[in-house]
């Protein structure tokens, strides 16, 4: 069974344009962190690159485009009318 | 005479020359403008995620770690290895520290921070986003006697028992005042309630109020605020029989009080890691003594884990140690307080987040 240190949802994180990736505060002062790209794929784990815990972040798959194949589609019909 | 700092060390947060993390307690250094190596005596420890800061019994201020955004109060923005006086501030008596800022309490009952203000946790007003350079808060009572930093927010107690706050307040963590619409307050505001003394956690706070009686306010996710009921941002723990509370305390998601005349260690909050040193369990929703702890005189909490010292200047540490953090010598957590093996007496000790600093007297020979 994975253990959460904490369930945490997409509003309570920090986003960075830079990074485009969302954090959130790790006890061990870093930053728990998971990408834009990862959470488009269905991620929903955020790891601490300084230590063993990890957090379950709380989304909604909408938002982000979601894997769903439709969906890219949708969205390659939609670049393509764009640049016409 | 010596400091002792051991755990997370990833920005120099120890002080010990090195960017290593330590299991074990490792002499921090001191060094003077001039680059010599000092030995003044701490009288107040603190520490946020990656910064340390002292305070001597001179009322100088010294820090090490992390500095991107001024949580060291000094003027390059590099991460500091040994510990460094910071200038601008005369007089301290306390310190406490923030995710990545620092408040500091003068002997006058004034109060100077540095560091992040993108939370307001500075209470110097919205268009600063942070500062290096100490900086007194404006619009305070002029006899503050107690500072204490949650994660992203900042509160004092005066010696009227008035109650200043300012910083996030996203949760509730304040408490008892209006939310604005970003949870932020970025100007001191009065919180209605007459104080002793207070401490801050990740997402909470509890007060002491004049009754006795311990006022929670927050974040219930972890029974920070006691209660099984994850929803309520406040609550009230009723004074003690005795009254006898002689200083309250908070990790990140748990919280306590130490018994004046026993000493003993009562907690509620989160207790996955031992965090109250009681048995391990995700959450102790009710107040509960710990059978492993007697005649503390001091306790220091970090994110997860704390520090204990009794009388006799043993200094106990449990809780969550993934990096060293209780001193142990090892990265399992201590379910149990463990006595941290030291050659003279300890007499004050202070926590960071994921590290712990702790100050020896010289043995009796």
């Amino acid at each position: 069974m994975t253990s959460f240190y904490d369930e945490v949802e997409i509003e309570d994180m920090d986003y960075d344009e830079e990074t485009k990736a969302y954090y959130y505060p790790c006890p061990c002062g870093d930053k728990f962190e998971i990408t834009e790209e990862e959470l488009r794929d269905g991620e929903e784990i955020a790891r601490c690159p300084s230590c063993s815990l990890i957090i379950r972040v709380i989304y909604d798959p909408d938002d982000f485009g979601g894997s769903d194949v439709g969906d890219t589609i949708d969205l390659a019909s939609l670049c393509i009318s764009v640049s016409a | 005479m010596s400091l002792w700092a051991f755990g997370s060390n990833a920005h120099g947060q120890l002080g010990v020359g090195t960017g290593d993390d330590a299991h074990v307690p490792t002499r921090s250094i001191f060094q003077d403008a001039h680059g010599s190596t000092i030995e003044p005596i701490p009288v107040s420890i603190s520490g946020g995620a990656n910064h340390s800061v002292i305070v001597t019994s001179r009322g100088e201020v010294f820090s090490s770690g992390r500095n991107d955004v001024g949580q060291i109060g000094l003027a390059e923005s590099e991460d500091r290895l040994v510990f460094t006086r910071v200038k601008g501030i005369d007089g301290a008596v306390g310190v406490s520290c923030g995710w990545d800022h620092t408040a500091v309490l003068t002997g006058s009952g004034e109060v100077y921070v540095f560091g992040s203000n993108k939370y307001g946790q500075l209470g110097v007003g919205a268009p600063v986003s942070s500062t290096h350079q100490p900086t007194k808060v404006p619009g305070l009572p002029g006899n503050v006697k107690k500072v204490a930093c949650g994660m992203r927010f900042t509160m004092v107690v005066t010696e009227d028992g008035e109650v200043w706050a300012w910083g996030s307040n996203r949760h509730g963590e304040v408490g008892l005042v209006a939310k604005s619409a970003a949870g932020i307050i970025f100007d001191p505001v009065r919180v209605p309630i007459n104080a002793v003394d207070v401490a801050c956690g990740q997402y909470h706070t509890v007060y002491l109020n004049t009754d006795g009686v311990l006022v929670c306010c927050g974040r219930n996710r972890h029974g920070q605020l006691s209660g099984t009921d994850k929803t309520i941002t406040s609550n009230q723990i009723p004074a003690t029989k005795d009254g006898a509370v002689r200083t309250i305390f908070a990790g990140w998601s748990f919280s306590g009080f130490l018994d004046t005349y026993s000493g003993t260690v009562t907690g509620w909050g989160r207790n996955d890691h031992a965090q109250l040193a009681i048995p391990p369990a995700s959450i102790c929703a009710s107040p509960t003594r710990s059978t492993c702890l007697t005649n503390v005189q001091q306790i220091a909490c970090g994110s997860e884990h704390a520090l204990g010292l009794d009388a006799t200047g043993t200094c106990y540490a449990w809780g969550w140690n993934e990096h060293g953090n209780c001193g142990v010598g090892n990265t399992a957590d201590v379910l149990e307080p463990r006595a941290i093996v030291m050659s003279a007496p300890v007499t004050l000790v202070g926590c960071g987040y994921g590290h712990s600093i702790i100050f020896t007297q010289p043995a009796v020979q």
